[in-house]
């Protein structure tokens, strides 16, 4: 059945173990220092793509990122899960994590003029370098040689759209990572410990991001490969029991805090899974022009064709081989699930990224491993020189667009309007005051002094009308009590649409059309605005006033 | 409150450590393909050598039980053994069927009589051993079912491994007798078919008390067993792991030797009590503190301690879980209040599959019943060993060492009847 069957019977051995030699002793912690040194070289060039110049690129323009580190902030400061009520959106283990290594992190990614959220930034670097360093294992377990294995993190991390979501605060990144440590352990040797392992690892990356689940299947595929045929069922029981057990935590907690199942006055997490499943907007297909889906796709292509492309296809061709089945197996299910409709985030692509890299490597060795040993002669070189041909012409295709985006990663600043905008509300406004803002802004606001109750101070624009009871316990003037409204990047991309759109969120949209216009930072269409609000006028088009700021009514403040 | 915090996260660091500890120790034999094949060799390659003498100590012992029991050893397909049964002087009826079976069989079978004032197992071995003659002496319980070709794989395990000792499976069988027995039976199963062969492994190891196997020459040199001990087994492994001695634990499912579990629950928890007793005196002799190194001296300490632990554990967790919900403690409290009872609950889930393998390499029929005992059982089970750690320190306290010997009423023999022992061959199931 299998190669350990065949061999002599196994004797228990001795109890002392066998005296050691001295000379090349491949546990010499010199000798295996000298062998990790590439790794470690890889694992640098990760460490300073995704954790310098983090304030700098990418634009804080996404209100997620904000809104998981204002999350980790009240759970390090405030003991609560969530800077508001947490409502079972997504399982909290993810920003907990963030939560525990932020403080630490702090010290490194913090400065005069920098955004608070950059140290959050920085979690997301070390978990890059954690994660390359896993693909790495991984690349190794399923056959490739040592240096091979080493261009799997490299085609990951060099990726524009890698370093564009990877180093932004998300917590797809931190399933991502718990995910991969999953696959290693897995395609790891066929010890129970290690499944056991793995399934908690499993457990941890749902709890940190639910789309996570969707690598079942691929995580369980890999496992029947590498587990050994007697003990499977071990090592299923094992994964599975693990898992589930942990995954139960999140249940446990909802029950403790009474919130499992909808009740009067409370939250819960029964109704937030079936608004999760059935309340959010289908995103269409995704080969239809025009959809949602299509929308993220073609964002997606933009930032990276290549990989994304030639990672997809080749996936389909992974599943024939035992070894990458499992790896194969992750974006394809990942693509059933998105071609299902329902709702897609920009973020859905992390999960896939690293196996579309692993997949690529994969199978380029295996091609040239065909030929080399397949093969003799002629056939044998002309097999070479075409995958070696193959292989140099992706890396010129690839490699001149991958460099200089890289090398605007690392030295671009693109928040450098966002960063005077900050300067110039810390000099200019009260803390007293009410500013309706992104959460994005929310973190930076509270971190100059203004009161993180929600309310008083920054207030996340989702909220004003999402959270009728708090607003009337707060804010009983509704939008009039509002002083001032601070459109980062991340709330203005929603000004003019849906999300803050009169339908949706009357109030936000009264408190823009009734707002002058105190100062502007950046290009027309693209910019940050502060603008005061003044129940007292008449009301204007928050659309046109963004893309006509000039002939927009001012207010001038005087500190 | 933040007293009772404390306590309890203390404990939840302890208890977690306990559980994740018997969960490692309980896998061994499945944790990877080399330990799944280590526990089970073959001897097919040399022939017998040795002679054996086999102890069967016996007291108040039906006489369809010995008969049954010697009949088996009789049977055995090594051609150079004798049996020796230990009686004590006092337990007049047992001698009479001793000595009538001695009178059937007078080529194969000696009865040694202890005469002791004390009476005890341990003592009557230890006369017993003076009557044999054999290269390795054997013990086999009175109510043991040996396999045919049982001596024929230990002396072939002695030759190939130069083992100094060897420990021989014993299964046992009467798992539907009452509620607990299939508990008991699991237990069983997964000593010796799994945290056994760790044991030996880590240089440590309590020895059984059934089918067990020793040099002669080792066992005289040691002075034999323990007179005053109530786990005499343990005892001398104690102190054959403190001198080095080579152990070896062979686990093949046809040959595993069958036994009666307990069969009420008085019967139940007085062996148990005397177990968790005899665990104590070794502790207390301190033997283990001679064990050559600090891991192994660790790990012998932990083997003894350990059931005591998780006796502690199966109980104190739940308890201390449902307290940190009861006083409404903080959320993060109780959750990782909850963190232990995940390898907890894990126990009992991968008991499930050693149940199916149980069943499988023993052909016996386990049905959706059974699992669902199994598991139900479990928290009323785990009482009745907390009950019995009680009992046995309050024992150790008053230094009340009687010997209170299990009951034996046969059910063995009825579930042997209707089962068929010898399962196929192992490519076959797998």
């Amino acid at each position: 059945m299998t190669a350990i069957q065949d061999t002599t019977p196994i004797v228990p051995r001795a109890v002392a173990p066998p005296s050691k030699t001295k000379q090349a002793d491949p546990h010499r912690w010199s000798y295996r220092l000298l062998r990790a040194i590439p790794l470690i070289l890889v694992l640098t060039l990760v460490a300073v793509l995704y954790g310098v110049n983090l304030h700098g690129y990418p634009e804080f323009s996404n209100d997620d990122e904000g809104t998981y580190f204002a999350q980790a902030w009240a759970v390090a400061n405030q003991g609560v899960m969530a800077h508001y009520t947490y409502w079972y959106d997504h399982p909290p283990l993810g920003w907990i994590q963030l939560a525990v290594l932020l403080t630490p992190l702090q010290w490194f990614w913090s400065g005069d003029g920098i955004p608070v959220q950059t140290a959050g930034r920085g979690v997301m670097a070390l978990i890059a370098v954690i994660s390359a360093a896993l693909m790495y294992k991984i690349a190794r377990h399923v056959g490739l040689p040592n240096y091979v294995a080493l261009v799997a993190p490299l085609v990951w991390a060099l990726s524009p759209m890698t370093i564009n979501l990877g180093r932004q605060i998300f917590l797809d990144n931190i399933a991502l990572v718990w995910l991969l440590a999953c696959f290693a352990l897995v395609t790891g040797k066929p010890k129970l410990q290690y499944h056991i392992a793995a399934g908690a690892a499993f457990g941890v990356a749902v709890l940190s991001k639910e789309t996570a689940a969707v690598a079942l299947p691929a995580a369980l595929v890999a496992l029947w490969v590498s587990s050994w045929a007697r003990t499977r069922a071990f090592s299923f029981v094992g994964f599975l029991g693990t898992g589930a057990l942990v995954i139960s935590g999140w249940l446990l907690f909802a029950i403790i805090k009474n919130e499992l199942v909808p009740g009067p006055g409370h939250v819960s997490l029964w109704e937030t899974i079936v608004w999760q499943l059935h309340g959010r907007g289908s995103a269409g297909f995704m080969f239809t022009d025009g959809s949602g889906a299509n929308n993220i796709l073609k964002g997606w292509l933009g930032l990276d064709p290549y990989l994304v492309t030639a990672g997809m296809l080749l996936s389909f061709v992974g599943l024939f081989f035992r070894q990458s089945r499992g790896i194969a197996l992750v974006p394809v299910v990942y693509l059933v699930v998105a071609l299902r409709g329902g709702y897609i985030p920009g973020m859905y692509i992390i999960t896939p990224l690293p196996f579309f890299a692993l997949i690529i490597v994969y199978l380029a060795w295996k091609l040239w491993h065909t030929a080399s040993f397949r093969s003799r002669g002629a056939v044998k070189w002309t097999g070479r020189v075409v995958v070696a041909g193959l292989v140099a012409a992706s890396v010129f295709a690839v490699a001149p667009s991958w460099a200089s985006k890289s090398f605007r990663a690392v030295t671009e600043n693109q928040n450098v309007p966002y960063q005077e905008a900050l300067a110039y509300i810390d000099s200019n406004l009260p803390r007293e005051t009410t500013i309706l803002t992104d959460d994005n802004a929310w973190n930076e606001l509270v971190d100059m002094g203004w009161s993180s109750d929600g309310w008083s101070g920054p207030l996340w624009h989702f909220k004003l009308d999402r959270d009728p009871l708090e607003q009337a316990e707060h804010l009983p003037g509704g939008w009039k009590d509002v002083d001032y409204i601070f459109t980062g990047r991340a709330m203005e991309v929603f000004v003019g649409g849906e999300i803050l759109g009169i339908e949706n969120a009357p109030q936000a949209h009264a408190a823009l059309s009734h707002s002058e216009l105190v100062k502007a930072w950046g290009p027309v269409g693209q910019q940050i605005r502060l603008l005061k609000v003044n129940p007292d006028m008449d009301p204007v088009d928050p659309e046109w006033m963004r893309l006509n700021p000039e002939e927009a009514p001012t207010a001038a403040i005087t500190p | 409150m933040s007293a009772l915090i404390f306590f309890l996260l203390l404990g939840t660091v302890l208890l977690f450590t306990v559980c994740v500890g018997t969960l490692w120790w309980m896998l061994h034999a499945w944790r990877t393909p080399e330990n799944y094949e280590s526990t089970n060799f073959a001897t097919d390659s040399v022939s017998s050598q040795r002679s054996f003498s086999i102890i069967v100590p016996c007291r108040d012992e039906p006489y369809e039980v010995m008969t049954a029991t010697v009949q088996r050893l009789l049977d055995q397909t090594h051609s150079d053994v004798e049996i020796v049964i230990s009686v004590g002087d006092d337990d007049v009826d047992t001698v009479d069927r001793a000595r009538m079976l001695a009178a059937l069989h007078p080529q194969n079978i000696k009865v040694s009589v202890n005469s002791d004032p004390v009476k005890n197992k341990p003592r009557q071995l230890n006369s017993a051993l003076q009557l044999c003659t054999g290269d390795i002496v054997g013990i086999i319980d009175a109510e043991s079912l040996t396999a045919p070709g049982l001596l024929d794989h230990i002396d072939g395990t002695f030759q190939l491994t130069g083992a100094d000792v060897v420990q021989g499976a014993v299964h046992l069988i009467n798992y539907r007798s009452r509620w607990f027995t299939l508990r008991n039976c699991l237990e069983y199963r997964i000593w010796f078919r799994s945290r056994l062969h760790g044991h030996a492994v880590s240089g440590f190891i309590p020895l059984g008390g059934n089918t067990v196997f020793v040099w002669r020459h080792l066992l005289e040199e040691v002075g034999g067993w323990d007179d005053n001990c109530l786990a005499e087994d343990c005892e001398i492994g104690v102190r054959l792991s403190a001198l080095g001695k080579h152990v070896v634990c062979v686990y093949d499912p046809a040959l595993t030797t069958l036994e009666e579990a307990p069969t009420t629950v008085k019967a139940f928890i007085k062996q148990r009590t005397r177990w968790s007793l005899g665990f104590m005196q070794v502790l207390a002799k301190g033997e283990w503190k001679k064990l050559p190194s600090w891991q192994r001296r660790m790990s012998g300490w932990w083997t003894l301690v350990q059931q005591y632990a998780m006796a502690l554990a199966g109980v104190l967790l739940p308890i201390a879980f449902l307290t940190a919900i009861a006083f409404s403690l903080p959320t993060g409290i109780v959750l990782t209040t909850y963190v232990p009872l995940i390898p907890l609950m894990l126990t009992v889930i991968f008991e499930v599959l050693v149940l199916r393998e149980f069943g499988r390499d023993m052909n016996f029929k386990i049905g959706v019943r059974d699992y669902i005992l199994l598991v139900v059982s479990t928290p009323f089970y785990q009482g009745m060993l907390l009950y019995a750690a009680v009992a046995a320190v309050v024992k150790f306290r008053r230094r009340n060492f009687i010997w209170d010997k299990t009951p034996h009423t046969g059910t063995h023999l009825n579930v042997f009847a209707t089962s068929i022992i010898n399962p196929p061959a192992e490519g076959a199931k797998a």
